[in-house]
């Protein structure tokens, strides 16, 4: 084997790899030539047995070729495999008619999974109404007269006369409004979850005038604070995830005693405490046993029946969903489609 | 009410080994709400809110007390230490006379001070005081309201001698009258707001709000100081500090009825800071109006109403140890009824047996209660009316409709009917009324989004508010869409499929700016071309009581012969109309709009029977009869 030979060598294994169709022919030209028993490797293995004064020139000689094969192989390879060199060439990156895609606000999708989550345990969604007589709104929920809730500057008025016995029109600014109605319509057991537009004469990062709350009331005998603390546990953990906690602390509303406030753990650091939460709790909303002159207002005997509300804000709870990201609450409202349509 | 208390001053008050985190983390479980443990100096600031209905704690005192019955709870003692106050000399016989015929205030007390030798706050008082947010003023100012955030009453100093004659008469504003607080500024009352008079009639105070620049003290001129405190009736201190816009602390605390047992407490303990400060040279004696005692209300409740409500099992010595920490007086009487009696600082928000309920579980530990979840027969007859708009709302969605909440407040011009329902008190103009339609605010999301979008379309569920006489308005949920960009076929092609899927089945009739959907004779919707956009309108209950469940149509196993006819139309002609009524011809399957140009139309025809395949004899009868129809109807001329 001379340097001769290598030359021959090369250009007959130079033609073989052009002359490959496809990739598996070049796999087997490669095998013919590279493989261990193929021809390139040997001459490789016969090199040591030539004489000094040869080794030198046909060792050089045959690490070329070496080289050159492999690029050829490597581009022949290359040739089969990228789409541009093929015959059936087409171009798949480009663009297309885009498809109308609708989109369902963040607050109906809000809405139906909450509802769909206290279905779940036998409640029955209502929507009560937003435009109410003071009656409901406050007076049968054991709000006095002269409580600061009934003042101009935090509930909306309607421009007419009020009713003699229900009193002034007004916008509710809560949907415990519909615990009344809710009562006067059915019997125990109740167990509803209303959700409905409610209204206040506030806006600012955390507040819109316009908002939406679920509100949940459950009567029936014999219910207590554990089923008020398990079914708030059981929205956490459904809503934000099987890690989600609740607490209750003590808190004061006028249509509940004992009342609470109700925090969820915080879902941004998993209760570990962060600087969007409280030593990792989040305050949502309030709660409390329905007090008995309540259940009286709404004809339901205080002697026998019992039960809880809670209610707090459709809105608080999206706004806490980990990773959403929305600022201000305000922006939830924004009929801008560049935001509705990432949704 | 937010209040923010050195943690040093309540340790006054209170002996315990829990750090402030400890402190602030267990009396937020139980009692009031720390929200915020922060650092002034070489001390620890709770910033705390306390609920309206317990201004009880709104005090270093009160917030000590709930601590000494709570901290233990977590395995942290405490005990109270009690406020001691000094029988001091009268030797002054300086005295204040106050007369209050309406019955206006339920305490008054007042003391007399003489010849102070010291006008300058100590250090220690002002830093609390600052760090509470209150700025230091003089001594005799400070120690009022030092006195106020340590026992919960507010107080005020008066100039003695500017109190003409030494007698205040306690009475209510006529409309109109004006008095200068001490902020200078001048206040136009209205009537009913309880003021205190001089003899002339003159305003010198508007009490438990704010002291007057006619009879406050003026340092280093004053020589007789008036220590005064009075318990108006909190709807009235509210209606007035609301309508004035005065939000003092003092008003704050009064408008939620404070305990008028403390007003005393209040006069003496500033009595006693006023010599140890001030060093006067005379006190006068305390004079106390308190014609009607307020007497705490006892309230029998059983161990066992208490576990039922609560879930858990307590006994009636575990009750007694809570409330009596809480300063209730607990009497067991013979059938195991347990006879409690509140405190005089608790006398306002204790009335009923759920009222001991709160205390015994909020101090027993809500985190110690276990939740579970409610057994027994559940509701039926659920409310069908929500699957039906979730169901609207996704088909709109799976059309390419995109979902908007607009505001059901709009301004006046955005209202079809003005004399709708109008808020009395709007935040603003834009937002008077409670709108009766949804087109203006859909109309206003295609115009603000059009610049930077192309074709699309938007939709609304929401209510309308339309006036009903002598009731509530009527609260009616529309269903509003606004296409832009869309030509109004393409738009109302999206309607009728919409309206398909929702298994309504409708039909159309022109009027002058579009379409209404009816059902039989009843519109049940609408679409216009309002500008460039077409906007509809549904009403949900229109939609929801005639939206029927999908009868099942055998498929047609023949296939059809298809064709196209031209024919030349006569002007102003709906051809939906026209298409309609050719596809009401027997065999005659499908009917398409191939083109129109001009004063020529082509439709693409599809014969199609369901019992054969037809021959083109057959189709050949059909055609005369559809050319037939279109030529005598519609002055159609067929093109053969």
């Amino acid at each position: 084997m001379d340097t001769n030979d290598i030359q021959n060598l090369k250009n007959r294994a130079i033609a073989d790899i052009l002359n490959c169709e496809n990739e598996t022919e070049l796999e087997a030209v490669r095998v013919k030539l590279l493989g261990t028993k193929g021809e390139i490797t040997q001459v490789v293995r016969s090199i040591g047995k030539l004489p000094i004064e040869e080794k030198k020139a046909v060792g050089r000689a045959i690490n070329e070729t070496l080289q050159i094969i492999r690029n050829e192989l490597a581009n022949k390879k290359i040739f089969f495999t990228d789409p541009k060199t093929t015959d059936t060439w087409f171009d798949p990156t480009l663009p297309g008619v885009k498809p109308q895609t609708g989109h369902l606000h963040l607050i109906s999708q809000a809405i139906h999974e909450i509802s769909t989550i206290f279905e779940k345990i036998g409640f029955n969604r209502e929507r009560y109404r937003e435009v109410e007589y003071d009656y409901y709104a406050f007076g049968a929920l054991n709000f006095p007269d002269n409580h600061p809730a009934r003042d101009d500057w935090e509930t909306f008025f309607v421009d007419t006369k009020p009713d003699p016995q229900k009193g002034a029109v007004l916008l509710t600014p809560h949907t415990s409004s519909g615990q009344i109605r809710e009562m006067e319509t059915k019997k125990p057991p109740i167990r509803m979850i209303n959700i409905a537009k409610t209204y206040r004469r506030q806006s600012d990062i955390s507040h819109s005038a316009m908002f939406h709350q679920f509100e949940g009331l459950v009567i029936d005998r014999g219910i207590n604070i554990r089923h008020l603390k398990g079914t708030l546990d059981y929205f956490a953990k459904s809503y934000f995830g099987p890690e989600a906690k609740s607490r209750i602390r003590p808190y004061h509303f006028m249509f509940t005693e004992p009342s609470f406030e109700v925090d969820f753990s915080c879902s941004i650091c998993n209760g570990v405490g962060c600087g969007l939460c409280k030593e990792g709790w989040v305050e949502v909303g309030g709660a409390g046993m329905v007090h008995p002159n309540v259940l009286k207002a709404g004809g339901i005997d205080s002697t026998k029946y019992s039960g809880f509300a809670f209610g707090w804000g459709v809105e608080r709870v999206i706004m806490m969903r980990p990773g959403i990201g929305i600022p201000d609450l305000r922006i939830l409202y924004s009929t801008d489609l560049d935001y509705l349509k990432q949704f | 009410m937010d209040l923010k208390l050195p943690y040093s001053w309540i340790k006054e008050h209170l002996v315990t080994h829990a750090t402030p985190a400890e402190f602030a983390k267990y009396l937020s479980l139980s009692g009031p709400s720390i929200e915020r443990v922060s650092r002034v100096k070489n001390d620890s600031l709770l910033h705390i809110e306390v609920t309206t209905n317990r201004v009880d704690m709104a005090s270093v005192v009160g917030i000590a007390r709930e601590a000494s019955a709570i901290l233990p709870r977590f395995g942290i003692k405490a005990g109270p230490i009690p406020l001691l106050v000094k029988k001091n000399k009268n030797t002054s016989s300086k005295k204040i006379v106050v007369k209050d015929k309406k019955g206006l205030s339920v305490r008054t007390t007042g003391v007399v001070l003489e010849q102070i030798t010291n006008w300058a706050t100590p250090i220690w008082m002002k830093d609390r005081l600052e760090a509470c947010g209150i700025r230091s003023l003089n001594a005799p100012v400070d120690i009022t309201n030092y006195v106020m955030l340590e026992i919960g009453h507010p107080l005020h100093v008066f100039d003695f001698d500017l109190i003409k004659n030494h007698q205040i008469i306690i009475d209510e504003s006529r409309k109109g009258e004006k008095v200068v607080g001490l902020d200078g500024q001048t206040y136009r009352l209205t009537s009913g707001d309880v003021i205190f008079r001089d003899v002339t009639g003159k305003i010198i105070d508007l009490p438990g709000i704010m002291g007057t620049q006619n009879s406050v003290v003026r340092p280093h001129q004053t020589t007789k100081f008036l220590l005064f405190s009075d318990d108006v009736t909190p709807q009235k201190i509210r209606k007035t500090s609301m309508e004035l816009g005065l939000r003092t602390m003092a008003a704050q605390y009064n408008e939620k009825g404070v305990d008028p047992q403390l007003g005393l407490v209040a006069i003496k303990r500033a009595t006693d800071l006023f010599i140890t400060i001030c060093k006067p040279k005379a006190v006068g004696q305390i004079v106390d109006n308190y014609p009607h005692p307020v007497t705490p209300k006892t309230i029998a409740v059983t161990p066992e109403f208490i576990s039922q409500k609560l879930g858990i099992a307590v006994t009636a010595l575990e009750i007694q140890k809570i409330m009596e920490q809480l300063g209730f007086i607990v009497k067991k009487d013979r059938g195991g009824v347990l006879q409690i009696t509140a405190p005089s600082y608790r006398s306002g928000d204790i009335q009923i047996p759920e009222d001991i309920i709160e205390e015994v579980a909020r101090i027993y530990g809500y985190h110690q209660i276990d939740g579970t979840l409610m057994e027994g027969v559940l509701p039926v007859n659920p409310n069908l009316v929500f699957d039906f708009e979730w169901a609207v709302k996704n088909s709109l969605v799976n059309l390419g409709g995109i979902e908007v909440y607009t505001s059901s407040l709009v301004a006046k011009g955005d209202m079809i009917n003005t004399k709708g329902v109008k808020l009395s008190n709007p935040m603003g103009s834009d937002t008077e009324y409670l709108r009766d339609n949804l087109s203006t605010s859909i109309q206003k999301v295609l115009v603000n989004n059009s610049k930077k979008q192309g074709k699309f379309f938007v939709f609304e569920m929401a209510n309308t508010y339309l006036p009903v006489k002598n009731n509530l308005p009527e609260e009616k949920n529309m269903l509003c869409l606004g296409f832009a960009d869309y030509s109004f076929s393409d738009a109302t092609e999206i309607i009728k499929a919409f309206l398909t899927k929702t298994g309504i089945k409708s039909t159309t009739q022109p009027t002058i700016t579009g379409l209404n959907f009816l059902i039989g004779k009843n519109t049940i919707g609408e679409i216009n071309l309002i500008g460039d956009c077409a906007i509809a309108n549904f009403a949900v209950t229109a939609l929801h009581t005639n939206a029927k469940l999908v009868t099942y149509q055998p498929t047609n196993p023949n296939s059809p012969q298809i064709e196209d006819l031209k024919f030349e139309i006569a002007p102003r002609i709906y051809l939906g109309e026209v298409m309609t009524e050719m596809e009401k011809i027997i065999n005659v399957a499908k009917v398409e709009l191939l083109d129109r140009f001009d004063h020529f139309v082509t439709f693409r025809i599809y014969y199609q029977s369901p019992d054969k395949t037809l021959t083109d004899k057959e189709v050949a009868r059909i055609r005369q009869k559809l050319t037939d129809v279109l030529s005598t109807q519609f002055a159609f001329k067929y093109q053969a």
